[in-house]
């Protein structure tokens, strides 16, 4: 059975559709690619996955639940783990106190212990500095953590947020534009960080992207999604020559290039 | 703005600060005439209902004007706990405190659905509620504000043995803030308060947290509530209406609701700054320009530090903290027997 299985889900906004009938599993360990043109309803459908957007009908589960009645806060704990196409994070706190924020859930000291400074604090504090500590070097960041999150350039700041959501142990790892606004490089380190966070995580992963070519380079299946409605699934292969997908894309670009001329 | 110190001159620079402070709350009282160390006292427990609002506002981003009907809640308590109930004094600090808890819990109820000046409105007329339900029923001393006899026991009888049990409290009451501020419970409340969305994502209970911080505020505004019933050696609910909940939001404005230290400078400011107003030059002859002056100042202070005085307290201690490594600079730089920049 699929890790998560979203079954026909629609939202709408003051009558506008942002998502009409949509249906997507992934299962456990695949890679799942979510593309389409710019409001085509990708970010509505990771929040509806996430439970920031109430869906109007449809139903999600995910782990042999149906979770579409939980809170975002329960379904993060359930394993659904994410990042924001603007990278949330805490400005107060330092680099790696964000990435602390991802134990909080699965840490026990609670107000009285912190506030006393009991044992358990400690204990707690330090178990999770360790789970930090072992993140931060896989993921290269160790000069970075001590400083503000303000003053990290974009592309840190979204391995921040990354290291934030695998210190949640995700079961399936929501990445929202992990690639749009950094260089052409350091997105090809980012699909090799992917591809590695696969690896060593036992984690599937559902990546929304802008970048066809990122995506497809990537997955193991492809979704594509257009004003609110799939318009095409399969393979990376399959994607790349489907006409209505092609068409799409083309229609963008025609009109993008439209605008520029 | 972070305020928690950075390496080992800055945790210097700050000990020496709180050693200033601890020496001046030490001394300043005992030369003081008995009516200012009576309004300093009553300053120290608005500095404990002020870091209720440091709890609420500037940990979690929330907003109350019902803090003055937690102090009632509080006060109205342990009063009747000591008076009618015979519990010891002590005791009913901490239960006036709890009492305030569950208040408290109701009052984050709004907290959970709007923000802002809604928030504002609800925990207002939440507020007002408890003030028109219960302060003023008799057995709270009527409406004419009799009160509750609340008595000090034999060792808190005297002004200044009971302005060093205020003060114990109140350090107390800041030490476990800044404890808990720095760990899980404090992450919690800043995730809470600058991101939701982010929040949410890791498995934070965004509601929890605020209905936590209503909790835990409603307790320190609740032990404040006692503090000053416990100066007048009375619980009134005349002393505790909206509007003082107004004012507390006001001068904790001023002092600076991101610290503890604002909780402290907003306090003492809303008892002692008539007083020291009053000694100025030219004002004491007319009474009434002491509200001028004090308005006038209040007016100033927010266009030159709008994050509070503890702002710009902050910003001398990082200008102390700068020279200090200068200096410290230097003399290793002596000690090595040059004065050679390195390079």
């Amino acid at each position: 059975m699929a890790l998560l299985e979203v079954r026909d889900v629609a939202v709408r906004f003051h009558g506008l559709t942002a998502l009409d009938g949509v249906s997507l599993s992934v299962s456990r360990g695949e890679v799942v690619g979510l593309i389409g043109p710019n409001g085509a309803g990708k970010t509505t459908l990771f929040n509806t996955i996430t439970g920031l957007q109430h869906a109007d009908t449809g139903s999600v589960s995910f782990d042999g639940r149906d979770v579409t009645a939980h809170s975002a806060d329960r379904r993060a704990r359930a394993g659904i783990g994410r990042t924001f196409q603007t990278p949330q994070l805490i400005s107060r706190l330092s680099a790696y106190d964000n990435i602390l924020l991802g134990c909080q859930a699965r840490m026990r000291n609670g107000l009285f212990a912190d506030g006393l400074r009991l044992p358990a604090s400690y204990r707690n504090e330090v178990l999770a500095h360790r789970e930090v500590d072992d993140v931060v070097a896989a993921l290269g960041l160790g000069e970075h953590v001590h400083r503000g999150v303000g003053e990290l350039p974009l592309g840190v700041r979204r391995l921040v947020e990354i290291a934030r959501a695998l210190c949640t142990r995700p079961k399936l790892l929501l990445l929202d534009e992990a690639a749009s606004g950094i260089g052409r490089e350091e997105s090809w380190q980012l699909a090799e960080l992917f591809s590695r966070i696969r690896r060593e995580h036992d984690l599937s992963m559902l990546v929304v992207e802008h970048d066809v070519d990122f995506v497809l380079s990537l997955c193991d299946y492809v979704y594509v999604l257009d004003f609110g409605r799939l318009i095409a699934r399969g393979t990376p292969d399959v994607v790349r020559t489907d006409p209505a997908v092609v068409a799409a894309y083309l229609g963008e670009e025609a009109s993008s290039a439209a605008a520029a001329g | 703005m972070s305020t928690q110190p950075r390496d080992s001159v800055d945790r210097a620079v700050r000990a020496a600060l709180i050693g200033l402070f601890v020496l001046a709350a030490l001394v300043v009282p005992t030369m003081l005439s008995a009516s200012n160390l009576f309004l300093l006292s009553a300053g120290i427990a608005y500095a404990v209902a002020v870091l209720s609002l440091v709890v609420l506002v500037g940990l979690v981003g929330q907003f109350s004007l019902a803090q003055a009907a937690f102090m009632g809640v509080g006060a109205l308590t342990a009063a009747h706990l000591v008076n009618d109930a015979h519990v010891p004094f002590l005791l009913a600090v901490p239960l006036g405190g709890l009492a305030a808890v569950p208040v408290g819990m109701c009052a984050a109820i709004p907290a959970l659905r709007v923000r802002g000046v809604y928030l504002a409105v609800a925990t207002l007329a939440f507020g007002q509620a408890l003030q028109s339900l219960f302060f003023q029923t008799a057995v709270n001393g009527g409406s004419a504000g009799g009160g509750v006899p609340l008595p000090r026991p034999a060792g808190l009888g005297g002004a200044m043995q009971y302005y060093w049990f205020e003060l114990a409290v109140m350090l107390g009451m800041i030490a476990f803030v800044c404890m808990f501020r720095t760990r899980r419970a404090g992450r919690n409340l800043a995730a809470v308060r600058e991101s939701e969305a982010a929040a949410l994502s890791v498995g934070i209970s965004v509601v929890w947290a605020k209905v936590g911080a209503f909790a835990l505020s409603a307790f320190i505004a609740g032990v404040a509530g006692v503090l000053y019933a416990g100066l007048n050696e009375v619980a009134s609910g005349a002393a505790f209406t909206s509007f003082d909940s107004i004012g507390l939001m006001a001068v904790g404005v001023i002092g600076g609701l991101g610290s503890a230290a604002g909780a402290v400078i907003a306090g003492v400011l809303k008892t002692m700054a008539p007083v020291l107003i009053a000694k100025l030059p030219g004002v004491a002859a007319a009474g009434d320009l002491v509200g001028v002056v004090f308005g006038v100042g209040l007016i100033v202070q927010m266009v030159t530090a709008p994050l509070g005085i503890a702002s710009q307290l902050l910003r001398a201690e990082q200008r102390i903290a700068a020279r200090v490594r200068v200096a410290v600079a230097h003399r290793r730089a002596a000690a090595a027997g040059t004065l050679e920049v390195p390079g």
